[in-house]
């Protein structure tokens, strides 16, 4: 197996975009990614999609996009795990180059979801729960993780508001994200006094939908140029299920996907959580930045509240989570969302960061989860010369 | 999705209705799970002796040993509330008035994520007792909405 590294990078910003199409969009972060590199071909396209077929009645993704952005005859194909659908899009790249079995493969994702009533936009991300068990209920995610949150509660003993430095921390980052889609500090009293959605997850509690894309260009590490933008390298790359209905699981308060996917991360890149400089966790609710960390080893079990608390999650702290925003503030367009974590991790450790910048940021976790944890795919990357 | 039952001589049948000579099929437990919700209004679990549990809705294989499992065991209509969230949103978007209550209720050693009635939100808590109410026969289909929802057990 070879070593693989990203070599450029590109987004969209994350918005309600009703003046660009889904191939639009795609094609404007690829060449983005495209000029970020060093090269001007690449010999496969990955697609990360959820909805586009059943929100835009458009499937043949990879053929479409690899069309439009003008790489004729390459491999395409849409890779699909849900709201996990970027990052597997992008595993399918590392282990395309990492064979062998190409030199030089893109990974996008890509979603479309403004341009359709929110009930149909309901309706498509339920298809990822249970369709026979869960599904039919007419219980959407939201009420599928507030199931979780108010068990995990009632548990631990935490009250609602003990969850509000979370989502006051990514709003507070993707103020200094040009590509965010929310750009609006949220304090303690905003959070507490926010709409009720399904008790007890409110309004800021949740990530927004939107329309982006995101792309990486991925290399053989050996093959990476030493001139202009320092390569990234991918030092870990696993992926790992759970049941899919949370009525299966053993203990719903537990990530056991995520555990496991984290453990196996560590395994290959040879670190510990004491050595991961930041993380960009799937915080598709509130409850998720918890559990994600309890289950990749940042805080003991019911005491990830705590870190938010003592201020640990912000770029000064101990383990700095969601620093260009997560997906509560830079925006949650399901497919692509796995991306957006790795084109941010990259930032991070290329020192390009802004504002947002960790200072001396080595090794980046990033991972994202389909279904109410049931896929999950944990990504480790390194600056340079670093392990 | 819920159950369709075969036409025989399907191909022939032009009049009326169309003829539907598939059917949708849950899977082996899936079809035993579903038809006696639809035929006799009771759930059934699956339990591995090896690893002492009941699965809930009733699962073919243990997940835990991979054990094909053949003991149904009958779990009964109640269970107990494992969580709950109070729904303000519909699924259309639209706001409530009144939240509809939703619980995952623990029924052997899984459970089902159902709504919850006849009860007021005040009144939800963890770890109370409630039962499954089914439709009527003549309207159920061979689907989880057959149990139309649950509902706390009244003491005595």
């Amino acid at each position: 197996m070879r070593e693989v590294a990203i070599i450029g990078i590109g987004q969209t910003k994350v918005a309600e975009d009703w003046e660009h199409s889904l191939r639009q969009i795609a094609g404007e972060a690829i060449v983005a990614a495209m000029l970020d590199s060093d090269r001007d071909r690449a010999d496969g396209l990955f697609v990360g999609n959820m909805m586009s077929g059943l929100i835009g009645e458009q499937e043949n993704l990879g053929v479409l996009i690899a069309d439009w952005v003008g790489l004729p005859g390459v491999e395409a194909v849409k890779v699909e795990a849900a709201c996990g659908s970027g990052a597997a899009a992008v595993r399918s790249a590392i282990m395309a180059v990492s064979s062998g079995a190409l030199d030089c493969a893109l990974a996008v994702g890509v979603e479309k979801m403004t341009e359709t009533r929110g009930v149909d936009i309901t309706a498509a991300l339920a298809t990822a729960a249970d369709a026979d068990y869960e599904a039919a209920q007419g219980v959407s995610f939201v009420g599928l993780n507030a199931l979780v949150m108010q068990r995990y509660l009632y548990e631990y003993g935490w009250k609602h508001t003990d969850f509000a430095p979370f989502s006051i921390n990514a709003h507070a980052n993707a103020m200094h994200n040009p590509f965010a889609r929310l750009h609006e500090v949220i304090t303690e009293k905003d959070y507490h006094i926010a709409r009720m959605i399904a008790h007890p997850i409110n309004l800021l509690d949740a990530s927004p939908v939107g329309d982006g894309a995101a792309a990486l260009v991925i290399v053989p590490l050996e093959s990476a140029s030493r001139n202009g933008k320092p390569a990234i390298k991918i030092i870990a790359s696993a992926s790992t299920t759970d049941t899919l209905a949370i009525h299966d699981r053993k203990d719903p308060l537990w990530l056991s996907a995520a555990a496991a996917s984290a453990r196996k991360a560590y395994s290959q890149a040879g670190v510990g959580p004491q050595e991961v400089d930041f993380f960009e966790l799937h915080d598709a609710f509130s409850i998720m930045s918890a559990l994600s960390l309890e289950a990749s080893g940042f805080a003991e079990r019911g005491q990830a509240p705590r870190l938010g608390l003592e201020g640990e999650i912000t770029s000064q702290g101990r383990i700095p989570i969601c620093t260009r925003g997560g997906l509560k503030a830079r925006g949650h367009p399901v497919g692509a969302t796995g991306v957006y974590q790795l084109v941010e991790a990259v930032q991070q450790l290329r020192g390009e960061a802004g504002e947002n910048q960790i200072d001396g940021a080595k090794i980046g976790m990033a991972q994202n989860i389909g279904g109410s944890g049931a896929t999950v795919i944990t990504h480790i990357l390194a600056a340079a010369g670093q392990e | 999705m819920s159950l369709l039952e075969r036409t025989p001589g399907a191909p022939q049948a032009w009049q009326g209705d169309f003829p539907v000579s598939n059917r949708y099929t849950f899977g082996l437990a899936g079809e035993r799970f579903f038809r006696t919700i639809k035929d006799e209004a009771r759930i059934l679990g699956t339990r591995c002796p090896k690893c002492d549990r009941v699965y809930v809705p009733a699962t073919a294989f243990c997940e835990r040993c991979l054990s094909p499992l053949d003991e149904w065991v009958e779990v009964g209509n109640r269970g107990e509330v494992f969580s709950f969230t109070l729904l303000y949103v519909n699924y259309d978007g639209a706001p409530r008035q009144d939240p509809e209550i939703v619980a995952f209720i623990k029924l052997g050693d899984g459970g089902l994520v159902h709504r919850l009635a006849e009860i007021t939100p005040e009144e939800v808590a963890i770890g109370i007792p409630v039962e499954a109410v089914f439709k009527p026969a003549a309207e159920r289909s061979g689907s989880i909405l057959d149990i139309a929802h649950f509902r706390p057990v009244k003491p005595g």
